[in-house]
């Protein structure tokens, strides 16, 4: 018992460790996209440059969604190496059901033109001040009725 | 790419994270209503872009729970089942349900917070041991201990109705995925009324399983192309110092005062989702 409770703490530490350093370095990927584009764009830099400056944002996004997984799946070992076989299940399962998001989404992608610009200004409800508006068009998978139906095809592909 | 929007991103996720942060929540409750209502941002990109947000303030808060052994990790995974099952249909649904019911569901959401915000929390009853240790909990050893400051000594709890909890989660998990919120407010009754959590143990654990809930349904929208990263990439930054920001403020604001102004914001937020379900729109946004 006590064995297992200190197994148990230091997991918790692994964790904090984990997830602690995992947002500072996501966060300062995004912080270095953000910065550049923002110089960027006052030194009015060619748009491939800009675009390229949102790609490291759009890299840093993805590492952040992608900590939760790594939490999940640093659980997964220990709970494997500590002979707790009906937890690391689990913590299969859980990994199993978040990466089939990540399938299931793939799979209703729209393969946009490009992944950083979709922002469109709405002309009718948008005073020309309002900084942007995203289209309900371009964004919207509602008003995208040959993507709506991939996802139901998706759907029931899976039931 | 405007740098004047951008930085409003950040000022907005900065505020909504810190003032959730103070109250123990994500800040997605009021990322979604101030991007959809003052910045004409897309629902649909708001919701997305709000659950990035709701990952960002919950990794960067998580650390000081875990070490402080208030977290029940084995708890946690084994509700991150049904949460992530949860968030798996909200997808599906995100994709079919109308915009208006959208922001009716969300609407409702406020309100339901506004007034769980109002009657304070105790601890629920029977949070020591009364109980025996059910069979489900058993087996997976769920029941653990926590250190309570006032006493300086452990306090052993069970983890009680675990069934009960997962459909809960489920639907927390649910809510979560459709609206881009952590969903606190489905899962504070789970916590209290069905597993009968001692309080900062439900608070601590439920944040923990917010990230890995919300990475269901971020990465479903992100490998969808949901995520604008223009909008994402500012709020998730703001988020992260906005958490590490309202953790901090959380030891000296006042309590009855910050819950006052909370349930008067979330009540006006509600208001004009309402409006916005129906298709008015009184409140112009200046920006």
């Amino acid at each position: 018992m006590n064995r297992a409770t200190q197994g148990s703490v230091r997991l918790e530490w692994l964790l904090a460790g984990t997830l602690h350093y995992g947002t500072s370095f996501a966060s300062a990927v995004i912080s270095l996209g953000l910065g550049l584009a923002l110089i960027d764009s006052r030194f009015s830099a060619p748009s491939q440059a800009i675009q390229r400056d949102m790609r490291i944002v759009t890299i840093g996004i993805a590492m952040l969604i992608l900590l939760p997984v790594v939490r999940v799946i640093v659980m997964l070992i220990v709970y494997f190496r500590q002979r707790d076989y009906r937890l690391a299940a689990i913590a299969l399962l859980v990994l199993t059901i978040i990466l089939l998001g990540f399938t299931v989404g793939l799979a209703g992608s729209r393969h946009r033109n490009t992944p950083t610009s979709p922002m469109q200004v709405r002309g009718e409800t948008v005073p020309p001040h309002t900084m942007r508006a995203i289209s309900l068009e371009s964004n919207s998978f509602l008003t995208s009725p040959r993507h709506t139906l991939d996802r139901q095809e998706a759907f029931s592909q899976q039931n | 790419m405007h740098n004047g929007f951008v930085l409003w991103l950040f000022a907005v996720s900065l505020g909504a994270s810190a003032l959730g942060g103070m109250l123990g929540m994500a800040g997605g409750i009021f990322i979604v209503p101030i991007l959809a209502v003052f910045g004409h941002v897309d629902i649909h990109v708001a919701i997305a872009a709000s659950t990035v947000s709701v990952i960002a303030s919950s990794c960067s808060s998580a650390a000081p729970f875990l070490r402080g052994r208030l977290t029940n990790i084995r708890l946690a995974i084994t509700l991150e089942t049904a949460t992530t099952l949860g968030a798996l249909s909200g997808v599906f649904l995100f994709g079919v349900i109308p915009v208006s019911y959208l922001f009716f569901l969300f609407a409702a959401i406020l309100l339901v917070s506004a007034q769980q915000m109002m009657s304070r929390r105790n601890d629920p009853p029977g949070t020591s041991i009364v109980a025996d240790t059910e069979r489900w909990t058993a087996a997976l050893r769920l029941d653990s201990t926590y250190p309570e400051g006032a006493l300086g000594r452990d306090i052993a709890y069970r983890v009680q109705r675990l069934p009960t909890g997962m459909m809960l989660m489920f639907g927390a998990g649910l809510i979560s995925a459709l609206l881009g919120i952590g969903s606190g407010v489905v899962k504070i009754p789970a916590m209290d009324t069905a597993l009968r959590l001692p309080i900062k143990v439900s608070s601590a654990t439920s944040n923990f399983m917010i990230s890995v809930t919300a990475a269901a349904s971020a990465g479903a929208y992100f490998m969808h192309g949901d995520i604008v990263t223009s909008v994402a990439g500012p709020i998730a930054l703001g988020s992260v110092v906005g958490a590490v920001l309202g953790a901090r403020i959380l030891i000296r604001a006042s309590n009855a005062s910050v819950r006052l102004l909370f349930v008067v914001v979330l009540i006006l937020f509600a208001a004009q989702m309402l409006l916005q379900a129906f298709g008015i729109r009184l409140l112009k946004g200046s920006l």
